[in-house]
């Protein structure tokens, strides 16, 4: 039989439970009260509100048990003792809080202190223990008292001699042992977890007339070796029942853990843990009543099990099964006895269910369970009213055939969920994971935004070397070739994006144009992180030069999600600024061939170059004192070292001291098209009291008077940029000659003047002639010729 | 004090520590509240200071702390009988104390190292704090059941502080502490006073040993030995106790009685002391006397508020704590107050003390069915008979007493427990104690083993349902109601006649086993059922099936004297007047020594079918007598 559908409704959720699970179910409010293994006893006032107190254990729960008057409940707490907690009785009318309150019980709880204590039960008047102790099983009767009271007082203490071989096994697998309550029926008391009622004959027959005759209870014992054990609860002087002296009867073996004893009124029913089932009934002898043991086996590992009158339910962990309780004794006849005469357990289709309460029957005769899951949920089952009877619903094929088109509907909308809710949970991990990678990046670059200016020789693992040639084809253009190095071990994956910004420098000769443009590369698209980026020069929308370019990585939270068409939105992006830098003529000069070779193969530039053009009308210098680049800048002052730094290139920090060995004296020469940079060393006399300077100076010959004004801003740019560091720190030593330098101011006054005079008619508005531009160009050339000398 | 001073020294601080920890335990020593849990906060607490002392090595000048501290976390952990770890600590303690005395111990076996440090150890103060955790050791050594290790130490070559005779009581005997000790270091329990103590138990504790072996005598001087040492009140009225028993065994039943009337004395709480006098007494036949010890000691069980001695609050280590002997406990046992309520009115009913056996009776049912706390299940103690038996007895109490109603009562109660599962035959084929075998054929159930048992409480089931039936009827038979009589005798045979015993001799083999007596009991429970029918018969006038009756009893239970006086009677009415004339002069004969012969074995059956005790039950045929001692005189006449 493939089972029953039964209805299943998750009541509470907490943290996942363990092996000792628990639930009680009181007829009042509480209704439920449950253990997950845990240091914590968790109660739901009603079924329907969930948790709604919990109660903190200095150990882990091990047992519950509820007290005979459902006012408090039982705890056994591992290693420690029995705790007795009240339970909430009336509920507050105004609690509207959904969380629920937490109480810590405090050891003065503790009614019987025994570490040993592997199980318990609580009856009327007396609370009995077994504890594994020195060799044998131990049962403690305890006397319950009025609370509030310190300790029960123990009344008597009765033992069975443990197996030896099970005791090492009992502690290997903590199987606690099994308690359970029997009284006759027709005696009183009531039906409470743990406690059972036998029919009279039943009762009397398995444990004797007398108890019968003191209608004392008898307390049954599974223990983990698989014995049964019994002992009268009220039987002064301990006779033992038929004339055994010990107070402790062993009834039976199922030699396997047990976990389930009790029973319904015709048959007692034990249950172990590997399936072993044993019921025992009266049986008709030839000479009267007597005691059949029937054993059997049901599918295992059994987790927990509880019973109704009719019904044994039971989990094994994957399944939860329902298990008809014959009514009727087995015919008489013991030939006709055979396993197929036994009804198979029902599958509940109910798994990992490791609590179980006693079942309920509502008005209509629908059986409840309430369960304790693996996962940790508190469900409650609702059997179909059929299962009770133990018969397959009688259906018409119309039903049949509608009940299973609605089953395969609700199959498939079940699976569409599910493949869904599957989808989105792979995309939050690949988000997850994404993030975090992207957190390691960040971290991994964010020393790289506060270094600023401490100028730090120290390799970030992610950096972008800028690098720059001078491309000619239908006009001038600087190609910038950004090359992305990654030495980090990240890897730089879709989702981010190179962005490389160049704007004008803010005081720029050139205003012209827009002050920005912006370029974004994926890095997925790029090749070995290499990419060029063209800028034009001149035109529309052209950057003049210098530049500054700074470069980012950018990544696209939208990218994350896996929105990817919303990357250009913007706005939720993450950019970390790698590197910045600028660019000016002097890193681009229009070089025949790779400049740093050319330059190494000309020493001291006497050779000319033999290029297209070289030099020009237009010429400007600028001097620099050898004392100083080599005292201040640290520079060997040879005319081809300052070139070759001034020509090092951008991108990569520019080194101080020059990479020329400084063999060459006197003069070195770069050419490119149209234009001639010259160094040469010269003497300046006039400038200083103490005789003539020996200084260096650079010289531009150029054709293009556009080209020359842009490699003289970039030297003196440089050349300020450095100076103004040396400033900070030196003290000049040389005395100046002041004659010589109001010569200088004067005449610098006297070109200023001119060029006033010159810009005048284009201020008011009237148009440039010829002559006034070739004003001002001369003014120009003979402000920047040879007057200018760096000390 | 200057702080700074105090703080530089850590034996000071230890040593304080340690005084400060005795102090308090000393001021809370009294107080009511949760001593096993204070007690375990003080084991803990000193024994965390010992694992402190015991983190740095041992020198001479911390020897003596160290042995004090010791000596105390030892008591401590006696008193909690946590014995799990004392071997490892006085083994760690005894190495470190040798090894600060620069001496390295060959082994670690206790008993060397303890021959070793006796010794070693020249200073008298240092050698005291040894002693002194020697007396804790012997402690030790009895609790756990080691007596012969300490005689092994001290017969070692040491002959200094052994005694010649290498008997370890001598040596704990012999050893003397001051009455002040050691002021500067507390101790928790004075050694001279542990020193005492473990004499006196090491003592009982051979005693003991002797009287598990048998060896009376050699128990009595070891219990005369530990009289004369000082003990506590309960400890010697206990020995008191003991020394009489064995006088008891030895037949020395005046000097017996004497040393319960000490034991009393010493403690009047010592209820084994009355439960021992009051088995004496009936040994001697001393009803009397047995009766009152046993109104006594159900005056101490039922109020065991002043009965019960330990009720002050225990000294750290009471004797009890160093004698665990499963033979003491046994021998110093009592019944519960059920048992002890049962045996004064099962004494009294044997002696004929019927309205007192009635009340007893009475109490006793009503505490069986108060469903109190003082009948759970108490393991140990003598036990009680089944309860179906003292619910028959009772009723044969009240028979006695002529509460016939309540006869049938109380009948009626068994009844109902028992009739459902009276079998629909028994059959007995061979001895009980050889029935495995064939009685497999006749128990079909297949796990149903212990069949030996099964067949007993199956007879017993038959037994008591057949003596209630047959204590109803003859409730009827005095009520005079004789139809009602009859059915309930009727009903008696008819449950006794459904066991089928085979083989007849194996089982009156031996009377005194169970099975033999239950054999015997079912006998006399037929012929009383049978009798009593009979008389019921002849007195409705059915003279011949009364003959027949009355015939057939005395044949399965001959020597009834009231069943024979009725054949007589039967015998007349049906007009055989020289059968009855001869039955009367045989019986006349054979009543000489037939009641003697009954007394001879008065224990045997249950009481209420003793035929000592059935006078009265029995209806007597009036007027028989006479009329037959007319004709008796009249046929000696002629």
């Amino acid at each position: 039989m493939s089972g029953i559908r039964c209805s299943v409704k998750s009541l509470a959720e907490f943290q996942a439970s363990f092996r000792p699970a628990q639930v009680i179910r009181f007829g009042t409010e509480p209704e439920a009260v449950f253990s997950n293994g845990t240091s914590r006893l968790f109660i739901c006032s009603s079924l329907e509100r969930g948790v709604t107190e919990t109660r903190g254990f200095p150990g882990a729960v091990t047992q519950l048990v509820g007290s005979s008057d459902g006012r408090g409940v039982y705890v056994l707490i591992e290693h420690d003792g029995v705790y007795y907690t009240p339970l909430p009785q009336s509920p507050s009318p105004g609690v509207a809080s959904s969380s629920p309150g937490s109480v810590r019980v405090r050891s003065e709880s503790c009614v019987v202190r025994d570490h040993q204590v592997r199980s318990f039960l609580v009856t009327e008047r007396v609370l009995v223990t077994v504890a594994l102790r020195g060799g044998s099983w131990q049962f403690g009767l305890y006397e319950i008292q009025g609370h509030p009271s310190p300790c029960y007082r123990r009344l008597a203490e009765l033992s069975v001699l443990a197996l030896s071989d099970a005791v090492a096994r009992a502690d290997h697998q903590r199987a606690p042992p099994v308690l359970s309550c029997v009284r006759a029926q027709g005696g009183g008391g009531r039906a409470a977890s743990g406690h059972f009622l036998l029919e009279l004959v039943l009762f009397r027959l398995l444990f004797g007339v007398d108890v019968s005759l003191l209608s004392s209870p008898m307390i049954l014992c599974g223990l983990p070796d698989g014995r049964l054990c019994c002992l009268p609860l009220l039987l002064p002087g301990g006779p033992g029942v038929r004339g055994q002296c010990c107070g402790v009867r062993v009834l039976h073996s199922l030699e396997q853990p047990v976990v389930f004893l009790g029973g319904g009124p015709s048959c007692l029913v034990g249950v172990g843990r590997g399936g072993a089932l044993l019921q025992v009934r009266v049986g008709e002898g030839p000479e009267g009543p007597v005691l059949r043991f029937e054993e059997r086996r049901v599918p295992g590992p059994v987790e927990c099990v509880c019973i109704s009158d009719t019904h044994l339910y039971y989990s094994t962990g994957s399944d939860l099964l329902a298990l008809p309780l014959a009514t009727r004794p087995p015919s008489p006849s013991p030939a006709s006895s055979s396993p197929s005469r036994h009804s198979a357990p029902l599958s509940l289709n109910v798994t990992a269910v490791t609590g179980l309460a006693t079942p309920t029957q509502n008005p209509s005769g629908a059986v409840q369970l309430l369960c304790v899951s693996h996962k940790g949920r508190l469900l409650q089952v609702m059997l179909p009213e059929q299962t009770d009877r133990c018969s397959v619903p009688q259906v018409s094929a119309a039903q049949v055939g509608q009940r299973i088109r609605d089953l395969l509907s609700s199959i498939s909308s079940v699976a569409d969920r599910g493949s869904s809710l599957e989808s989105s949970i792979q995309t939050k991990r690949t988000a997850l994971r994404s993030l975090n990678h992207v957190l390691n990046i960040c971290s991994l670059l964010r020393p790289n935004q506060h270094s600023g200016d401490e100028g730090t020789t120290r390799q970030q693992p992610i950096r972008c070397r800028v690098a720059a040639s001078w491309v000619s084809l239908l006009r001038d253009t600087v190609l910038l070739s950004c090359v992305l190095e990654n030495s980090s071990t990240f890897l730089l994956e879709s989702g981010w994006a190179l962005c490389l910004q160049l704007a004008a420098l803010p005081h720029a000769p050139h205003t012209a144009g827009p002050p920005a443009q912006t370029y974004t590369f994926p890095l997925k698209a790029l090749s070995q992180g290499r990419v060029e980026v063209p800028v034009a020069l001149e035109g529309e929308g052209g950057l003049g030069l210098p530049l500054t370019v700074r470069s980012w990585l950018v990544y696209s939270l939208q990218g994350m999600l896996g929105l990817r068409g919303a990357e250009a939105a913007g706005g939720d992006c993450l950019s970390l600024e790698l590197d910045s830098l600028t660019l000016d003529w002097l890193d681009c000069l229009p070089l025949h061939g790779p400049n740093r070779t050319f330059l190494s193969s000309r020493r001291a530039g006497r050779r000319q170059a033999g290029g297209v053009a070289a030099g020009g009308p237009f010429a400007v210098s600028v001097r620099v004192s050898s004392a100083m680049l080599k005292g201040i800048l640290g520079m060997d002052p040879a005319p081809s070292s300052l070139l070759a730094w001034l020509l090092s290139g951008p991108g990569i920090e520019r080194s101080r001291r020059g990479q020329g060995s400084g063999g060459g004296q006197g003069c070195a020469t770069v050419c490119a098209r149209g234009l001639r940079l010259t160094a040469r060393e010269v003497s300046v006399g006039q400038v200083c009291a103490g005789g003539p300077v020996c200084a260096v100076e650079l010289r531009v010959d150029s054709a293009s008077l556009r080209l020359l004004c842009g490699l003289h801003h970039a030297l003196l740019h440089r050349l300020q940029v450095l100076f103004k560091e040396v400033a900070m720190t030196t003290e000049p030593t040389l005395q100046l000659h002041g004659q010589q330098l109001q010569q200088v101011l004067l005449q610098a006054e006297a070109l200023c003047e001119e060029v006033r005079g010159a810009l005048a008619p284009a201020a008011l508005g009237v148009a440039q002639s010829e002559s006034s531009t070739h004003k001002l160009i001369k003014t120009y050339q003979r402000l920047r010729e040879g007057l200018l000398l760096a000390l | 004090m200057d702080l700074g001073i105090r703080s530089i020294n850590c034996l000071d601080i230890w040593t304080e520590e340690n005084n400060d920890i005795i102090k308090k335990w000393k001021r809370n020593e009294r107080s009511p509240e949760m001593q096993q849990d204070a007690r375990k906060r003080y084991y803990s607490d000193i024994h965390k200071l010992l694992q402190k002392i015991q983190g740095v090595p041992c020198v001479p000048g911390s020897v003596r702390l160290e042995l004090t501290v010791l000596y105390n976390t030892l008591l401590f952990a006696l008193s909690l009988s946590a014995f799990t770890e004392w071997r490892v600590l006085l083994t760690h303690g005894l190495v470190r104390a040798l090894e600060a005395q620069g001496c390295h111990p060959a082994g670690s076996e206790l008993t060397v190292l303890w021959q070793t440090a006796l010794q070693i150890f020249p200073g008298t103060k240092t050698l005291s704090c040894l002693q002194q955790l020697l007396c804790v050791q012997g402690a030790l050594w009895l609790c756990s059941d080691q007596l012969e290790e300490l005689t092994d130490i001290l017969s070692g070559p040491q002959k200094d502080v052994a005694a010649a005779s290498g008997d370890m009581l001598a040596v704990i005997g012999d050893l003397r502490f001051s009455i002040e000790g050691n002021t500067a270091l507390s101790v928790a329990m004075a050694p001279g006073e542990l020193k005492e103590l473990v004499h006196i138990c090491t003592v009982t504790t051979k005693g003991v040993r002797a009287m598990e072996e048998g060896k009376y005598p050699r128990a009595l001087l070891a219990f005369q030995q530990a009289l004369s040492l000082p003990a506590p009140r309960t400890l010697l009225a206990q020995l008191h106790t003991m020394t009489g028993i064995c006088l008891g065994k030895l037949g020395r039943t005046q000097s017996a009685l004497q040393c319960f009337r000490k034991a009393l004395e010493v403690d009047f709480g010592c209820r084994s002391a009355l439960y021992q006098s009051s088995l004496l007494y009936g040994q001697l036949g001393n009803t009397q006397a047995e009766m009152e010890a046993l109104g006594l000691l159900h005056a101490a069980v039922s109020l065991p508020a002043c009965g019960d001695s330990s009720r002050d609050q225990p000294p750290l280590l009471p004797p009890e704590s160093l004698l665990h002997s499963s033979t003491l406990t046994r021998l110093l046992a009592t019944p519960s107050p059920p048992g002890v309520q049962h045996a004064l009115a099962h004494r009294c009913l044997q002696s004929h003390r019927i309205p007192e056996a009635v009340e007893h009776y009475l109490d006793l049912l009503t505490s069986l069915q108060a469903d109190g706390k003082l009948l759970v299940n108490t393991g140990g103690s003598p036990s009680l008979p089944r309860i179906p038996e003292i619910y028959l007895e009772a009723a044969f109490a009240m028979l006695k007493a002529r509460r016939l109603w309540d006869t049938v009562a109380i009948c009626e109660e068994v009844l109902s427990e028992t009739v459902d599962l009276v079998p629909e035959r028994l059959v007995l084929e061979v001895p009980v104690e050889e029935q495995q075998g064939p009685d497999c054929a006749t128990q079909p159930a297949p796990l149903y083993g212990r069949s030996r048992e099964s067949v007993v409480e199956r007879l017993n089931l038959v037994l008591w349902t057949g003596a209630s039936y047959l204590l109803q009827g003859q409730a009827y038979s005095h009520i005079k109601d004789h139809t009602e009589a009859i059915t309930h005798f009727t009903r008696s045979i008819n449950a006794l006649l459904k066991v089928l015993v085979k083989s007849k001799d194996s089982w009156c083999g031996d009377p005194g086993q169970g099975a033999g007596v239950k054999l015997q009991t079912l006998r006399t429970l037929k012929s009383q059922a049978l009798a009593g029918r009979g008389v019921c018969f002849l007195l409705t006038g059915r003279h011949r099936e009364a003959l027949q009756d009355l015939q057939l009893g005395l044949q399965a239970s001959p020597g009834m004297e009231h069943a024979e006086l009725w054949l007589v009677e039967a015998l007349w009415q049906l007009g055989r007047k020289e059968e009855a004339v001869s039955r009367w002069r045989t019986r006349n004969q054979s009543s000489a020594h037939t009641p003697v012969l009954q007394e001879h074995k008065p224990g045997f059956l249950p009481v209420y079918l003793q035929h000592n005790l059935q006078n009265g039950v029995c209806v007597e045929p009036e007027g028989l007598r006479k009329k037959m001692e007319d004709l008796h005189c009249r046929g000696a006449a002629t």
